[in-house]
């Protein structure tokens, strides 16, 4: 039996490059399925902890906005009642204030970047379908940072190219993932799912090595987690006489 | 026949050996190749077995090609910059190990760097871009560019797309090695044949950037026998 050995280590710690991985047959992609639905049922077990306001409105957005798609994948009923937990903070949704968030026009490569800004930029302006060049840009620019250096900091010095400060932050790596699977679903670009899937692994990484007390609503880690195996598993649809184990 | 102005720079790599058989098959031998061996027990990216050393070392002795060797992985190390400085050729074909990217240093001597990319340019930049275009559109690529400091980004000599091979097990050692030998052959011929080295395409721009392939998306593209997309 073949193991999927991208969550075992802790990816923090323990970079992968994912150089030359040989070719093990439709059982390694069996294996990889099978971790994904670990994790999701790991996740769906977390009971609910005190979470971030940006988070909660960030995530039930998230869902309203790929309903349709985890709807036509059959999917979304499954996880309908996990999802609708949420309406218990309607009221701290409902209030989010909107206003503080920076316009993705107001990041300057010449300045200091605060990652977890420009990523809640970012998304808000994928969830409210404002989409410009500059969107494009910034998650290439971030995608190349954590694709170079397998991690994110929290804050980028003018250039973006050097990190400053913590890059253990669990949230910047989720909301990178986030928009990753919004870009995917949205344009169809295998880049984006390829990137995303490695942040995947390394969220689970650090999840199955440290237990970590995050802040990151089970909702939101439950629906990176499921979008990015139905989009594998479309594409797998794709493949004549392939034995896809989808349980 | 031996290429008076075409020197090679390589190392104990699959790739190189390909380059090498390929050009010995057609008689096109560099007129000097810079051999880099990595003599660690350790394989580095693009390497498949610790004996390609001895076997590329058989191959130029057995061809008559002349060359050095150097114990050192480093390609932007000092030691190998000073021994392409002191070559008389102008082009060297690039063929280091996997990864390896020549800094602003070793590009900013007064020599060009013939490297071939395996992939599409200038829509496929970047790394693996074969196992993306076989789930995009069931085809891969070679193109052959003389090195810049933009990753991928020099000027295309010559480019070629490629019907998705039959038996997709071993492309990172065989199948890509493989086209790119052939962009680099007809490459070199199409010099040779006009005494010129002329661009197809001289303004390299645009395209997406990859990096390497999720090993799941990876063994998609092997096992897909037509674009997933």
């Amino acid at each position: 039996m073949i193991n999927y050995k991208y969550t075992e280590e802790n990816l923090l710690d323990n970079p992968h490059n994912y150089m030359y991985a040989s070719f093990q047959g439709e059982e390694f992609v069996n294996a990889y399925y099978k971790n994904r639905l670990n994790y999701i049922k790991l996740f769906e077990l977390k009971a609910n902890q005190i979470y971030i306001n940006t988070d909660l409105f960030l995530c039930q957005r998230s869902i309203e906005y790929l309903k349709t798609f985890l709807e036509n994948s059959g999917e979304y009923q499954k996880y309908q009642s996990i999802f609708d937990d949420l309406t218990q903070y309607e009221e701290i949704i409902l209030n989010y204030e909107q206003d503080f968030i920076n316009n993705i026009q107001s990041f300057d490569l010449k300045n200091e970047i605060d990652t977890e800004s420009l990523l809640i930029s970012i998304l808000y302006s994928q969830l409210n379908n404002r989409y410009d060049k500059s969107i494009n840009q910034w998650l290439d620019r971030l995608i190349q940072r954590f694709e170079v250096t397998k991690k994110l900091y929290e804050v980028y010095l003018s250039g973006f190219r050097n990190g400053k400060g913590s890059h253990s932050n669990l949230r910047i790596y989720w909301m990178l993932s986030l928009s990753l699977n919004l870009r995917y679903v949205e344009t169809q670009n295998i880049k984006y799912l390829s990137t995303l899937m490695k942040v995947s692994d390394l969220i689970c990484s650090v999840e199955q090595n440290t237990n970590f007390n995050h802040q990151i609503p089970k909702q939101g880690l439950i629906l990176i987690l499921l979008v990015e195996i139905i989009t594998v598993r479309l594409l797998t649809n794709s493949i004549e006489g392939f034995k896809f184990v989808f349980k | 026949m031996y290429l008076n102005d075409v020197a090679m720079l390589a190392a104990s790599t699959s790739r190189s050996k390909f380059y090498l058989e390929g050009l010995i098959k057609k008689k096109l031998m560099p007129a000097h190749v810079i051999f880099l061996i990595n003599d660690s027990q350790k394989l580095l990216p693009g390497q498949k077995n610790t004996t390609l050393a001895l076997e590329i070392i058989q191959l130029l002795n057995d061809a008559k090609i002349n060359y050095s060797t150097s114990k050192n992985n480093d390609i932007n190390s000092r030691e190998i910059i000073s021994e392409v400085s002191k070559r008389k050729e102008k082009v060297f074909i690039f063929s280091g190990f996997g990864g390896s990217l020549l800094k602003e240093e070793i590009l900013n001597l007064d020599k060009y760097f013939l490297h071939v990319h395996g992939g599409y340019l200038p829509d496929y930049k970047g790394s693996t871009t074969n196992y993306f275009s076989l789930l995009n559109e069931s085809s891969i690529g070679a193109s052959s560019i003389f090195l810049t400091k933009d990753i991928d980004s020099g000027p295309i000599l010559l480019r070629r797309k490629f019907p998705a091979p039959k038996n997709r097990n071993d492309i990172d050692y065989t199948i890509d090695s493989e086209v790119r030998t052939q962009i680099l052959i007809e490459t070199i011929e199409q010099y040779l044949r006009t005494g010129m080295w002329s661009f197809e395409e001289e303004h390299n721009s645009g395209g997406d950037t990859y990096y390497i392939i999720h090993p799941v998306l990876k063994h998609l593209s092997i096992l897909a026998d037509e674009a997933l997309k």
